[in-house]
């Protein structure tokens, strides 16, 4: 296997974006939770793309049957799952008929660490045609962290010059300001039963 | 009835409309609309000549009553920092949205989206603001309203959802800034 960059989801998703036609990749799933990463993935990428993303499971589908629903249709963004089960001889048939499998749209194989080194070993075509676009899924910058949060709280308490004992107080008694920013601080402060 | 006690009342007419408004709002999953969001801030900002860095500004933050908090920048403009949103025009952005998650969809609790206009126009800044409540006196403060620079001034608006309050900041008032530099 290649060495792989971890980029995050909406990193993968602009590469997608920025090459389009005839693309394809190779994503690496997360251990914990990989069906919900997909779901995520899939948003992740529709939101980019600004079309819809079509997950494909091939757990049970016929090498022809995949051929047709790469091309049914040939130009959106496919997301290829369940191929974790292939052995070598099943991604050996598909090496020989990569021709078959090439569309328009971008194609992202959603594969175990186990499987995409079956694939390097088994399909040099399919290989060659990923290049160096193997990724491992990397972790969403986009959550705060509690470094963050704890920051954002001080900010608060900063400007009103109130402590969040005296915020949650407030909101208990109704007497909390209208303003956005009060019910952010009692989100921050996981007291959102009061907002 | 006195002019001000009418007006008053045109008030509370108005809130209530704006109430079964706020109501009818549906977005999608919070974690969709953040996705969607940074899509939205990351596509325009490769518009721009001025650098920003998105996935490190736009934060969501999920608590345990299916509230969640999605934010760029600060709460509150002191002056530029790395956080903000930054527009050709010397304008910046900073926000935060509150959503409630109900199902796969969520609703709108509170918003607030401060744009900081460039040095030497006014108003100094636009402030777009959903508050979580009504307010007792809603003629001086509409539950969603807009500031023109003036904290105590606030003009009621329609209810609008983060995407379309973005498209006004992106598609109306930047490219005005762009068009008229101050001083011109």
């Amino acid at each position: 296997l290649p060495e792989f960059i971890a980029p995050p989801a909406y990193e993968i998703a602009r590469r997608a974006e920025l090459r389009r036609a005839y693309a394809w990749f190779v994503v690496l799933k997360p251990a914990v939770n990989p069906d919900e990463a997909l779901q995520e993935f899939q948003h992740e990428l529709s939101a980019y793309l600004e079309k819809p993303v079509r997950i494909l499971d091939t757990s049970e589908l016929p090498p022809a049957d995949l051929r047709r629903q790469l091309h049914e249709p040939p130009d959106d963004t496919v997301l290829l799952g369940g191929l974790d089960g292939w052995g070598q001889s099943s991604w050996s048939s598909l090496d020989i008929n990569r021709d078959g499998m090439e569309r328009e749209g971008p194609l992202i194989l959603w594969l175990s660490p186990t499987a995409a080194s079956v694939l390097c070993q088994s399909a040099p075509n399919i290989r060659s045609f990923i290049g160096g676009s193997f990724f491992l899924l990397g972790p969403d910058r986009g959550i705060m962290t509690e470094e963050e949060r704890v920051c954002r709280l001080a900010e608060l308490a900063d400007h009103y010059q109130l402590t969040s004992e005296q915020v949650i107080r407030m909101a208990q008694a109704r007497t909390l300001p209208r303003e956005p920013e009060f019910i952010e601080w009692l989100v921050l402060l996981g007291r959102g039963d009061l907002v | 009835l006195s002019l001000l006690d009418e007006a008053q009342e045109r008030a509370v007419q108005l809130e209530n409309k704006l109430r079964d408004h706020v109501d009818e709002v549906a977005l999608e999953s919070p974690t969709n609309v953040f996705t969607k969001l940074r899509a939205y801030l990351i596509k325009q900002s490769d518009e721009m000549h001025v650098n920003n860095d998105v996935s490190a500004a736009l934060k969501m933050y999920r608590e345990q009553e299916n509230n969640v908090l999605i934010s760029l920048g600060p709460s509150f403009d002191k002056g530029p920092t790395s956080e903000h949103f930054y527009f050709d025009s010397g304008a910046r952005l900073s926000f935060g949205v509150t959503l409630q998650q109900s199902a796969s969809r969520s609703s709108l609790v509170a918003f607030r989206f401060h744009l900081h206009l460039p040095t030497g126009r006014s108003p100094e800044y636009l402030r777009f603001d959903l508050n979580p409540q009504a307010h007792a006196d809603p003629l001086s403060e509409p539950r969603c309203h807009l500031h023109l620079g003036l904290d105590k001034v606030r003009l009621p608006l329609p209810v609008l959802g983060p995407f379309e309050i973005l498209d006004r900041v992106f598609f109306v008032v930047e490219p005005a800034l762009q068009a008229h530099p101050a001083g011109s």
